[in-house]
């Protein structure tokens, strides 16, 4: 009876312990995602940091073009004149990701842009990454230590770094596998390797583990049933994507699984010999083998020695090599050592990114090692191995958080198991006791069940667990001693208050981790790199140079142009402005790449030389030394100069230094006051303060008078006299000196950019523009940059004001740039008035084009693609344009009309005579009709006029009697008063004369 | 509302006169037509009336005005009133209204035309222009060509500054051929065979000596002296020996520009998109008597030569090589430019490796009136990337047409088709069309490759062995 109820009460217990560890779970997963947003919430849901554009890009073609083109896709815009077979050299897994939740989402009629789908699936997988900790941690130590890694993870700011929302990079999703790298599943290992190059790391990882497992005797068919389908599947599957082909089974980096597949076979043989042969016999057999397979052995072991050693790189990629030895690539492969992420990290960077994590993990390990099992010794595994990996590359600090989540995750909840169950013991009264006891030893018993009801459920990944078996075996003798130990162990038990107070501690240590977690991921880490910001004393700024900078190279240059930029830009360059790139942040062709660095650290001419034998018609040189940007060219040249110079060997980095020292001041070499990197950058720059200080370097540059011969400024976006010590970038596109081709240059000055409360602003702008009224220094710059403020004061009174005279210059299309730039999207009045003003300015390709986007087209909209085809002569265009548009069901107003009768003259010139008189007719009726119905305003009349005596005065004399009185007959008669026949025939005299 | 009313006036009338307006030099009728002549002195306009008269007897339009005139200017509302400017204006200083030196390079650098006539005592103003255009004159301003060997012989011995000079460029576009009442492209269908000299009579030439810039390669010389010429002040008496002598002294030269005209003298460049625009010609000569009426009706006879010329050659040479820098002849141009896979007809995006491809394009050379047929056999064209995968002359129809075929390299990239066509005295031609070529796609590839059918035959007898091997120790315990 009693038995029976405490049985109930126990799975009544464990039912809500499940809902609730579920429950958790759930809120892990929350926090997960929205820990992420910080980013999407201060800044813009845009990607923000420079790979992802890749990625960005190719699951746009993915969804719009869909698999096989993507698959067969030969990308000209990138490597020019190269090209790139994105579909056989890209790691698909993300982008088929991404593409397949667009995919779903939009088959569900929920409309998402390809880009915000990109933006959230990197916080989605993470909170996928977090509930895989559980898992995992689960089958080491138990659910608490799971709930626990689970939401340390969820919260780890060297995860953030990496998988913050925008940041939609292929480590995200690194960490779906983790439970599967533990089961061993083939899938999630194809998964893997569809996603990220890393994929090694685990391919090394296993058979490291399994190869441990067989060394400690834990060997058991389970292990070989889990590994061996691994390594065959695994590989066939790996061979499938593309980018991995054959190199799954012919680079050594392969080599370690292949290699334990065999020993784990001979194992097998081995242990199935012992038992089909006697003690004896073994023996025999033993002594036998072990001199044969010594000979084997050595044989194997020089023939892999000689085809590693036969290879270039030894069979290992440079990016491995450089895991194994840290000082190789930058003794030879510069071009991995310059990106910064390759960089050992230094010790303060673990603090800020695993924080008190770094203290939990040597206990966590502690706690794996009692007792030990093969789960927690995958785990150790997976710890050393990461903690080595992390000190090469900071990148690789994402393998670490996981495996330092797991190992803190596990060395906290034991450690308030403890202190809970001293407190627990030590409360007075009996019966709590006894009852305390009842649940201890059914929690243990329910562990297991809890086992096995998971095994049900989740059959497959579980049979090729390897621990399950052991576990329940290292579960079952547990069980019982904790029983018979049990007072031993209230033997053990800490004094009360010792125990709160650790609690107490631990709780704040927790917080601790929370608070610093939090701030990274607001902070520290959702600072995007394409938006910059800065903090003064009257607040934050954002400046959005980048994507003006992209913005203006996609609305200004033409389609095929080729920019040449250092290749951290290059995949946005391909993605936000649209243009040919000559190299990008994929790394594959090293000449290339040398080519343009090569280009940027050689003289004016030689570079110009270059650059001209690529085609390139513009450089983007990124220049921070104005505001204090320090991630500029300047401070990547010397990378430029290593790369340039590992393949074009007269460039030599001692020319750039003097003493060793890189300096830009006057005691720099002339090679480098001369280079093209230099002069770009620093052209003109004494103009700013007279003094050229570089504020990134901290001194005055060394060259500041000179000139450019081959190359022209084109544009310099970034805020020259910004009030603000901002973090502001000066970005400047220098255009090749084309013949003949006249100089443009364009500086956007930042007059009134302070940034002040918007109704200050306002007034400001107010007085700006009645004194450009008044003074008459009406440059197109000065009202580029005043329309812009308008718009980004929403001052839409003012920006008509001023939008009448800006049609007037072609330097709208630049406006248009920065309108996008400033992302002001479907504005219908700003629509209008860009398409309003291509259409003026003659671009009437730009202003249909803009025409068709716009979804809410009103009567402006449609009255200026009439009047812009008029305008650009091509009536017929505009009639067809009336005629779309009374199918629209808009009613025309008096510009219509004029301009369709206009249009019907201009056409008749071409068509029969008699049809357009017609049409003259039909249209005539139209205005009148109009007129009788009272719709028109009082100076139709004479608006509408104008077309029709114009037309009269070019039509021969009799057509011009008859349809002339008709048309006077008509207005006369009509009731309206405003129409003024008499003034209508004095015009038609002055024409006709 | 009548401000309306006017301004849509306004643009009625803008669009019928438009093309009026246009029809100056265009790259339609390369030829020009009003001409800007400035002069010393207005006598010039009659002591050189011939040469004169010929232009316009061609139908140019020449607008003669003084040198220091303060009214004249080239441009006006930014667009330049002349399509070409005659300086026979030696020694002016500084020229009136709001022309100089910058004004004429950005003249010519616009693709205008521009024929130079210094003399003794050049200015240094043309001198800069001159330099400029790539060609120096000799530094000392009293010298002149000497040239005791050959020059014209003439009743009194003078002191032999006046040359008959015969050391012409080998080149029929330039001079013209002689039959030139037959149609200029007939000169140029046989311009391979023996080339003889279309001008026979020899040039007088009385005036300085100018090198050309050893560094450009636009600058010919036309003219040149002969061996025994050299450069010196005829009055004074040799102290050392002349800086300039023999056959390095150029006397007529002549500057053919493409692209940025003062920056790529001394660079060569090929630019798509500015070559139709620029396409200024230069003709420089050390001597203004060269095209006066005095020299173009006196007959003139070689010193040491027997036969005596009626008359010089200065009228026929001039007149052609006015032809030429008026651009009535040896101008070329490319259009219709095609390319297509064998076996279609539309143009395609992008070219797959291996593809079989067919070019073709039309070449035209202005006669003075109209665009004829360009015939050569020596136009190739290049299938480039970063260098030229394929390199083919096309064949030709004889009508202007040309065309070949080849094969796609096994190469995937971004590909252009390029026709460099560079020939003395003709414009440069330089196209270039951008053309993606992209790898196999995936299901392009063979499926059943026969040496493969070993390893086919491997893998499925295994999964058939494993198969059998399973149901022989499953079921047979």
């Amino acid at each position: 009876m009693a038995a029976s109820e405490t049985s109930n009460g126990t799975t009544l217990r464990h039912a809500f312990g499940n809902v609730f560890a579920l429950f958790i779970l759930l809120l892990i997963g929350v926090l997960a995602f929205s820990i992420r947003l910080f980013s999407v919430i201060k800044y813009e849901s845009v990607i923000h940091e420079f790979d992802p554009y890749f990625n960005y890009r190719v699951t746009q073609f993915l969804t719009k073009k869909g698999i096989y083109d993507f698959w067969n896709w030969f990308d000209d815009r990138t490597w020019y004149p190269l090209g790139r077979v994105i579909g056989g050299t890209v790691f698909p897994g993300l982008t088929l990701t991404a593409g397949t939740i667009w995919w779903i989402v939009n088959s569900l009629n929920i409309p998402l842009s390809v880009e915000t789908v990109c933006v959230f699936t990197a916080p989605i997988f993470s909170a996928f990454a977090s509930w895989a900790t559980y898992l995992l941690t689960k089958e080491v130590k138990g659910v608490g230590a799971g709930l626990t890694a689970a939401a340390l993870l969820a919260m780890v700011p060297s995860y953030i770094s990496r998988s913050v929302a925008g940041s939609y990079d292929n480590e995200a999703t690194l960490n779906t596998g983790s439970l599967f790298y533990a089961t061993l599943n083939a899938i999630a290992y194809f998964y893997m390797v569809c996603s990220w190059g890393g994929y090694t790391f685990i391919i090394n990882l296993i058979p490291m583990h399994v190869l441990l497992c067989i060394v400690t005797g834990r060997y058991s068919s389970r292990l070989y049933i889990a590994y061996a389908p691994l390594v065959v599947l695994g590989t066939l599957l790996a061979a499938l994507v593309p980018v991995v082909g054959f190199n799954a089974v012919m680079t050594s980096e392969h080599f370690a699984s292949f290699l334990v597949f065999i020993i784990i076979h001979v194992v097998a043989l081995v242990y199935y010999i012992k038992g089909v042969l006697s003690p004896r016999m073994f023996k025999v057999a033993v002594t036998l083998v072990l001199s044969v397979g010594l000979v084997v052995c050595f044989a194997v072991i020089a023939v892999l020695v000689a085809l590693v050693a036969s290879s270039p790189t030894k069979g290992w990629s440079g990016r491995s090599l450089s895991l194994l030895d840290p000082t190789y690539a930058s003794k030879y492969i510069p071009i991995i050592a310059s990106v910064s992420e390759h960089q050992p990290p230094t010790w303060p960077s673990y603090f800020m990114d695993i924080n008190v994590l770094a203290f939990l993990v040597p206990a966590g390990i502690i706690a794996c090692f009692s007792p030990l099992s093969d789960a927690s010794s995958f785990v150790i595994l997976y710890i050393v191995t990461s903690v080595y990996f992390s000190g090469v590359m900071v990148r690789l600090m994402l393998v670490l958080a996981p495996a330092a989540c797991i190992m803190s995750g596990i060395a906290l909840s034991e450690a308030f198991e403890v202190f809970t169950r001293s407190i627990k013991f030590q409360l007075p009264g009996a019966p709590i006791d006894s009852q305390v006891d009842a649940g201890d030893k059914s929690s243990d018993n329910t562990t297991a069940q809890n086992d096995v009801a998971k095994t049900e459920k989740s059959e497959d990944t579980i049979k090729e667990r390897p621990s399950r078996k052991n576990k329940k075996k290292e579960k079952e003798p547990v069980g019982q001693p904790s029983v018979k130990s049990r007072f031993e162990k209230r033997l053990l038990v800490l004094p009360l208050e010792a125990s709160i107070l650790a609690i107490f501690l631990l709780v704040l240590l927790g917080a601790f981790y929370v608070v610093h977690s939090v701030w990274a991921a607001a902070e520290a880490y959702s600072a995007p790199s394409i938006v910059l910001t800065s903090h003064s004393h009257d607040g934050l700024h954002v400046f959005d140079d980048f994507r003006e900078a992209y913005a203006w190279l996609s609305h200004n240059t033409e389609v095929d142009d080729k920019v040449a930029s250092w290749w951290d830009y290059g995949y946005q360059t391909t993605a936000m402005a649209n243009r040919t790139v000559i190299v990008d942040n994929n790394t594959w062709n090293n000449t290339h790449i040398a080519t343009v660095g090569t280009a940027m650290s050689s003289p004016e001419k030689a570079a110009w030389e270059i650059f001209n034998s690529l085609d390139v018609k513009y450089v983007l040189v990124v220049f921070g030394g104005l505001v204090g940007y320090p991630s500029d060219d300047i401070n990547k040249f010397l990378w430029m100069v290593r790369i340039g110079g590992g393949v074009f060997p007269h460039i030599k980095e001692p020319d750039y230094l003097r003493d060793g020292q890189y300096r830009i001041d006057s005691q720099a070499t002339p090679t480098m006051l001369n280079c093209l990197m230099y002069k770009l950058s620093y052209y003109r720059f004494v103009e700013t303060d007279g003094k050229g200080f570089d504020r990134v370097r901290r001194t005055e540059i060394g060259k500041k008078y000179f000139k450019l011969n081959y190359f022209d400024e084109v544009i310099i976006i970034g805020l020259h006299d910004s009030p603000l010590d901002g973090s502001d970038i000066q970005t400047e596109t220098s255009k090749e000196q084309d013949s003949g081709e006249d100089k443009e240059i364009q500086i956007v000055e930042g007059h009134f950019l302070n940034y002040e409360p918007k109704m200050k602003v306002k007034h400001k702008l107010r007085q700006a523009i009645d004194l450009l009224y008044s003074g008459g220094c009406s440059t197109s710059e000065a009202y580029t940059r005043l329309l812009l403020e308008c718009v980004r004061a929403n001052d839409v009174v003012q920006a008509k004001r001023l939008q009448s005279h800006m049609d007037l210059h072609l330097r709208g299309r630049q406006i248009h740039g920065r309108i996008i730039a400033c992302d002001l999207g479907r504005n219908v009045f700003i629509w209008n008035a860009l398409t309003n003003m291509y259409a003026k300015c003659g671009d009437i390709d730009r202003a249909q084009w803009l025409f068709d986007q716009l979804v809410d087209k009103n009567l402006v909209s449609w009255n200026s693609m009439i009047s812009g085809y008029l305008i650009n002569g091509q009536p017929d265009k505009c009639i067809d344009f009336f005629h779309k548009m009374q199918l629209s069901g808009l009613n025309p107003d008096q510009v219509t009309l004029s301009n369709v009768l206009t249009a019907h003259l201009r056409s008749g010139f071409i068509d029969e005579a008699s049809k357009w008189k017609l049409y003259v007719f039909l249209r005539l009726a139209y205005v009148l009709s109009f007129g009788f119905s009272g719709n028109l305003p009082s100076d139709l009349g004479s608006f509408a006029l104008v077309p029709v005596v114009r037309f009269h005065a070019v039509m021969t004399s009799e057509n011009f009697a008859s349809l002339g009185s008709v048309f006077c007959f008509n207005c006369s008669t009509c009731s309206s008063s405003s129409l003024q026949p008499n003034k209508g025939m004095e015009w038609m005299k002055l024409e006709s004369t | 509302m009548s401000k309306l009313v006017h301004l849509l006036g306004f643009v009625t009338l803008n669009v019928f006169l438009l093309p009026f307006l246009c029809k100056s030099f265009s790259p339609e009728t390369p030829t020009d037509r009003r001409v800007l002549v400035l002069l010393d002195d207005l006598a010039i306009q009659s002591s050189h009336s011939l040469f004169f008269k010929s232009l316009q007897s061609r139908g140019f339009d020449l607008d003669f005005k003084l040198a220091y005139d303060p009214k004249i200017s080239l441009q006006r509302y930014g667009q330049y009133l002349y399509d070409a400017l005659i300086l026979f204006s030696p020694t002016i200083e500084g020229f009136g209204g709001s022309i100089d030196q910058a004004a004429i390079l950005d003249f010519v650098d616009s693709g205008h035309d521009l024929i130079i006539g210094a003399d003794a005592n050049a200015s240094d103003l043309i001198r800069e222009i001159a330099t400029e255009c790539g060609v120096d004159f000799d530094e000392d301003s009293n010298a002149l060509v000497i040239d005791h060997t050959s020059y014209a012989v003439s009743d009194t011995e003078g002191d032999h500054t006046l040359i008959a000079s015969d050391d012409f460029i080998n080149s029929n576009v330039i001079l013209g051929s002689k039959k030139i009442e037959a149609s200029d492209y007939i000169c140029c269908i046989f311009k391979h065979a023996d080339t003889h000299k279309c001008i026979q009579a020899p040039v007088l030439f009385q005036g300085i000596g100018h090198t050309i810039n050893p560094t450009s390669s636009l600058v010919l010389k036309v003219l040149s002296a002969s061996p025994s010429a050299y450069s010196a002040n005829p009055k004074s008496k040799l102290s050392s020996p002349p800086s300039l002598t023999g056959s390095a002294i150029s006397l007529v030269s002549i500057v053919q520009a493409c692209g940025h005209f003062i920056f790529y003298l001394f660079i060569k460049i090929k630019s798509r998109r500015l070559q139709a625009r620029n396409n200024a010609r230069v003709l420089i000569s050390g001597s203004l008597s060269i095209f006066s009426n005095r020299f173009f009706r006196s007959g003139v006879q070689k010193a040491g030569s027997a036969i005596k010329h009626e008359k010089s050659g200065n009228e026929q040479f001039l007149t052609e090589l006015s032809k030429w820098v008026f651009h009535e002849r040896g101008h070329l141009k490319a259009v219709n430019v095609r390319h297509h896979k064998v076996g279609e007809a539309d143009e395609p995006a992008v070219y797959r490796i291996n593809d079989d491809l067919e070019y073709s394009i039309d070449i035209y050379e202005w006669s003075g009136t109209s665009w004829e047929p360009y015939v050569a056999d020596d136009v190739q064209l290049q299938f480039y990337m970063m260098s030229p995968y394929v390199l083919k002359t096309l064949s030709t129809d004889q009508k202007g047409h040309y065309f070949t075929s080849f094969k796609v390299p096994d190469v995937y990239g971004v590909f252009q088709f390029k026709v460099e066509y560079n020939r003395l005295g003709y414009t440069s031609l330089s196209l270039s069309k951008q053309i993606p070529v992209r790898p196999f796609r995936h299901n392009e590839y063979e499926r059943f490759i026969p040496a493969a059918y070993p390893y086919y035959g491997a893998a499925f007898s295994m999964m058939a062995g494993f198969f059998v091997f399973t149901a022989i120790y499953l079921y047979n315990k």
